[in-house]
């Protein structure tokens, strides 16, 4: 319901200092839900809180609506941000039931009648799936009980605006994977602006319209998840998001729509990049699932061969070790088969799939 | 749906949050008023902890008149004191005796500590109780038990020996004295061993149990784990218990000064009380002894707190704290229990016993008779107005006293973690400076600090005396809890509507009550039990049992002191059942801080 911006948004903990958020701009649009990506020390929870108020913001402003609720000069107080949010220890109180969690924020509200406040508060409760734990005390709850607690009370007051700090963090994997789908479900019916930090690129994927990949204070790139998967603009934002085998490379030649690069000891790819020529130094990306392997010699471009070092079995895939001269790669199949060790294999990499970047000094 | 549910609240929105630089405007005035306060709090606490200090200090330097102080200015006692050899020898004196105390009391301590926290004994929760009790009795009531045991010609225990020796010989020799060195000894080290258990004991439970467990699968056997693991770890919190035992020890005047009066020896505390009440005064040179003493003091606390740190480190937080399997005691455990019963004997039943029956006499005597005794005592006690206004003052004092150092010491801690600057760590440190300095020398520092107005000679002044000195516990074990609590708990209120006083009112001190509530029934017995700044400090119009009892102990009368000392036991006993009972609070954990 609200739109959020980021203005060259800086925060500074102390004077002298690296800002731990350096300058960042951002729009998350009314409704979106929006993933903030990254390693720890990027950045991206310092910047949840500032929007939350919870920090003071050193340079750069923070505007809902159009309106400034943070700067360097003002900070609007949280309580007055009507935001919600829902913390990574749950922070759910312990000396009151589930009911009274959910109504604490309900009855500092003026104008609010005991009975209105019980019917949002079953109504909250409804919707997170704690029907019936209203009157139960908070410690008898679950892990994953206690945050649906945290969750009801931050949409119990209809904020404009919901943040998430790493909510899923503390609950085990098999939770962790329901909740993410109940979460954004929760939010694409109740239409709140969301913001959300985590450094699971895995639960970014699945919950976000957009993903905002972060690194060391700043903004790598920003991108539907589908976008930054398939078009990382960085070596960084390809080895995040997903797994990649990343080789250094020279170009043979480029034209149009094509290129071709020499990767280690004479390995010649075709990629459908384009945009280089001959002599550049690239990074060249690939995903190990865009790997095709067969005991065969299959057609096509981009074909050698190379032998297994290693299989890891994951259960519905395999990860294959592959060496090559000097050059390792790794290949991802589905469903997972097993060859032995120094097997020699026929790999394919179709061209669409071969990516390059200019090569980064660090 | 979703639509209607979010309208509403996009107007109230509008409505109610105006733009960022009013709303910060507008927050101005709650703000002068809260450094205001913030400003009396301090000055309270400088009044009430620093300046007296100061006083004690300074009394030195004056001219001693016959009645006291005269207005001029003197290094006549600050050189006898520090350039002579009479003082220095007194200090020796007590640091000899608290030496030896000490020694007994890490020996005894930790003993008891690995026998109730490493190994197989049964009934553990029953002896911790018993070996605890101690903490929460005077001293000074266990030195009358033990007069009442120990002397000579009339204690209990030389009467039950020379009973049973007079089979052997015609004339049998009492088999303890109690009013020797040997005797202070004993007693003090009686009150001052559970520190050392308290201590002990929290360092083994809060040990990884895993350190243990590696070195039994790398071939220790359990003694040698014991030796080579488990004590070295836990020898940080052991040598912080045993430097605190020290000062304490050292600056104890009531016990050393009753019976080294009589058996010929003189600590300095004793000295310094001597010069401060006895006739002719030496108002200057018990200043002057007092300094003298607070350098020992300081020193000791600064150590204690280094030590309390590096003991820290060693804690491992976290994890699932698996537990050893415990020592096997086998043929052992007569031995062990045998230690331990003797302890709780001495310190606990004999004592407790020896006090009731005392008290239940018409004199002192070494046996039991039909026709000595009487509730004569417990009837005048009752009876007598004075005696039921000092109960009064008692239970009065220690209430207020309790719930002054919970809010004082909730609001220090509170400002110095929440706003973190150089004014609020100065308040916090003012506040617990008291930790360091000796009652007596708090005591004298008060009487010069209110002589002139009309506090002086009031219970007021006992008030002023117990809040400064306890207010350390209240800022330190508020600000354990404190940290303890995660800050999301509060920001999670703030987030949802709910401003800086709300937050705290609804959310941080509910959350904090059982410690809030431990420091107000640990306040309550400390204050209770208080005796070496009341006895400077009171009058025959501000009396408390504490100082009842050393009256009459002072004056002779044991029996009546000993029937007073029940009393105040009896209520020190009934608060800490009661806040067990009903609040579940266990008050040890604010000894070992």
């Amino acid at each position: 319901m609200t739109q959020v911006a980021l203005e060259k948004l800086t925060k500074r903990y102390r004077p002298a200092a690296a800002a731990a958020v350096n300058g960042i701009d951002l729009t998350i649009d009314d409704g979106e839900f929006v993933v903030l990506l990254g390693p720890s020390g990027c950045g991206k929870t310092t910047t949840l809180r500032c929007i939350a108020g919870l920090e003071s913001v050193s340079g750069g402003a923070i505007r809902f609506d159009g309106k400034v609720v943070s700067s360097a000069q003002v900070s609007l107080p949280p309580e007055r941000r009507h935001i919600g949010m829902v913390f990574q220890s749950y922070a759910v109180w312990p000396h009151m039931t589930v009911a009274e969690n959910v109504a604490f924020g309900l009855k500092l509200k003026r104008g609010l009648s005991r009975a209105d406040i019980d019917a949002r508060v079953k109504k909250a409760l409804d919707m997170v799936g704690l029907a019936r734990f209203g009157g139960h005390g908070v410690y008898q709850l679950s892990g994953g009980q206690q945050q649906r607690v945290a969750l009801a009370r931050a949409i119990v007051l209809e904020p404009r605006l919901l943040l998430f700090d790493e909510p899923l963090s503390n609950l085990d994997a098999k939770l962790r994977e329901q909740m993410r789908v109940e979460l954004r479900q929760l939010q694409q019916r109740l239409g709140i602006t969301a913001i959300y930090v985590t450094h699971d690129q895995e639960e970014a994927m699945v919950i976000a319209d957009r993903i905002v990949l972060m690194h060391n204070g700043g903004i790598a790139q920003i991108g539907t998840p589908m976008d930054i998967y398939a078009k990382p603009a960085s070596l960084f934002a390809a080895s995040f998001i997903g797994q990649t085998n990343a080789l250094l490379g020279v170009v043979t030649w480029g034209h149009g729509g094509a290129t071709r690069v020499r990767v280690g000891d004479g390995l010649e790819l075709d990629s459908a990049d384009a945009g280089f020529a001959g002599g550049n130094e690239v990074e060249v990306l690939c995903r190990p699932e865009q790997l095709a392997l067969s005991a065969a010699r299959p057609d096509g471009p981009n074909v050698f061969q190379a032998s297994v070092e290693q299989i890891v079995f994951m259960g519905n895939s395999a990860d294959v070790f592959l060496t090559r001269g000097g050059l390792k790669l790794t290949a991802q199949i589905s469903p997972a088969a097993h060859w032995p060790p120094a097997t020699e294999l026929w790999v394919k990499i179709p061209p669409e799939f071969v990516r390059l970047l200019p090569r980064q000094k660090d | 749906m979703s639509a209607s549910y979010l309208a509403g609240s996009g107007a109230a929105a509008e409505a109610s949050s105006p733009d960022g630089a009013s709303a910060a405007a507008g927050r101005g005035m709650p703000r002068l008023l809260g450094a205001l306060a913030w400003l009396a709090l301090a000055a309270a606490v400088v009044v009430i902890a620093l300046i007296p200090l100061v006083y004690a200090v300074d009394a030195q330097f004056y001219r001693e008149s016959r009645v006291g102080l005269s207005a001029e200015r003197s290094l006549a006692a600050a050189r006898d004191v520090y350039l002579g050899a009479e003082y220095w020898g007194y200090l020796f004196s007590a640091m000899v005796l608290a030496g030896l105390v000490t020694l007994f009391s890490l020996i005894v301590g930790v003993l008891l500590a690995f026998l109730v926290g490493r190994t197989d004994l049964r009934a553990k929760s029953v002896w911790d109780m018993a070996i605890t009790l101690p903490l929460y009795l005077s001293p000074f009531t266990g030195l009358m038990a033990w007069i009442a045991l120990g002397s000579e010609k009339t204690g209990f225990v030389n009467g039950v020996w020379t009973g049973m020796m007079r089979v052997f010989t015609n004339e049998p020799r009492a088999l303890i004295n109690i009013w020797s060195y040997g005797g202070v000894v004993f007693v003090m080290f009686l009150f001052f061993c559970p520190f050392v258990y308290l201590f002990t004991v929290g360092s083994l439970r809060a040990m990884n149990g895993s350190l243990e467990e590696a070195a039994r699968t790398s071939g220790a056997s359990p003694l040698q784990t014991i030796f080579k693991i488990t004590l070295p770890i836990c020898s940080p919190s052991i040598l912080a218990a045993g430097i605190l035992v020290f000062v304490l020890a050292a600056e104890t005047y009531t016990i050393p000064g009753i019976i080294g009066a009589n058996a010929g020896f003189t600590v300095l505390p004793w000295k310094i009380f001597e010069d401060s009440v006895a006739a002719p005064v030496h108002r200057a040179h018990a200043a002057a002894g007092g300094t003298m003493l607070l350098f020992v003091t300081i020193a000791g606390v600064w150590l204690q707190r280094r030590m309390t740190r590096v003991a820290e480190r060693f804690v491992t937080v976290g994890g699932k704290g698996s537990q050893t399997p415990p020592l096997r005691l086998g043929r052992w455990t007569p031995a062990a229990l045998a230690l331990i019963l003797a302890y709780v004997l001495a310190a606990d039943v004999l004592p407790f016993g020896a006090l009731l029956i005392s008290s239940l006499m018409k004199y002192s005597s070494g046996t039991l008779t039909a026709d000595i005794i009487t509730t004569h005592h417990y009837r005048t006690f009752f009876g007598t107005q004075n005696m039921l206004v000092a109960l009064w003052n008692t239970v009065f004092l220690a209430l207020l006293a309790g719930v002054a150092c919970v809010l004082l010491g909730f609001v220090i801690s509170l400002s110095e973690l929440r706003r973190p600057n150089i004014a609020t760590k100065l308040l916090a440190f003012a506040s617990v400076l008291p930790v360091a300095v000796p009652g007596l020398v708090y005591g004298i520092g008060l009487v010069w600090t209110w002589l002139q107005t009309p506090v002086y000679g009031t219970v007021w002044i006992l008030l002023i005396a117990y809040v400064a000195k306890f207010l350390p516990y209240g800022v330190v074990v508020s600000r354990t809890g404190l940290l303890q609590m995660h800050p999301e708990l509060e920001e999670s209120a703030r987030v949802h509507g709910a401003g800086p006083l709300r937050t705290i009112t609804a959310i941080t001190m509910p959350i904090l009550k059982p410690t809030l509530m431990a420091i107000l029934f640990f306040v309550m017995l400390m204050s209770i039990k208080e005796l070496s700044a009341s006895v400077l400090l009171y009058t025959q119009d501000s009396q408390v049992l504490s100082v009842l009892t050393w009256h009459y102990m002072d004056a002779g009368d044991y029996q009546f002191a000993a029937a007073i000392g029940i009393v105040q036991t009896l209520i020190m006993i009934g608060l800490v059942v009661i806040v067990r009972a009903l609040f579940g609070v266990r008050l040890e954990s604010a000894f070992s801080r």
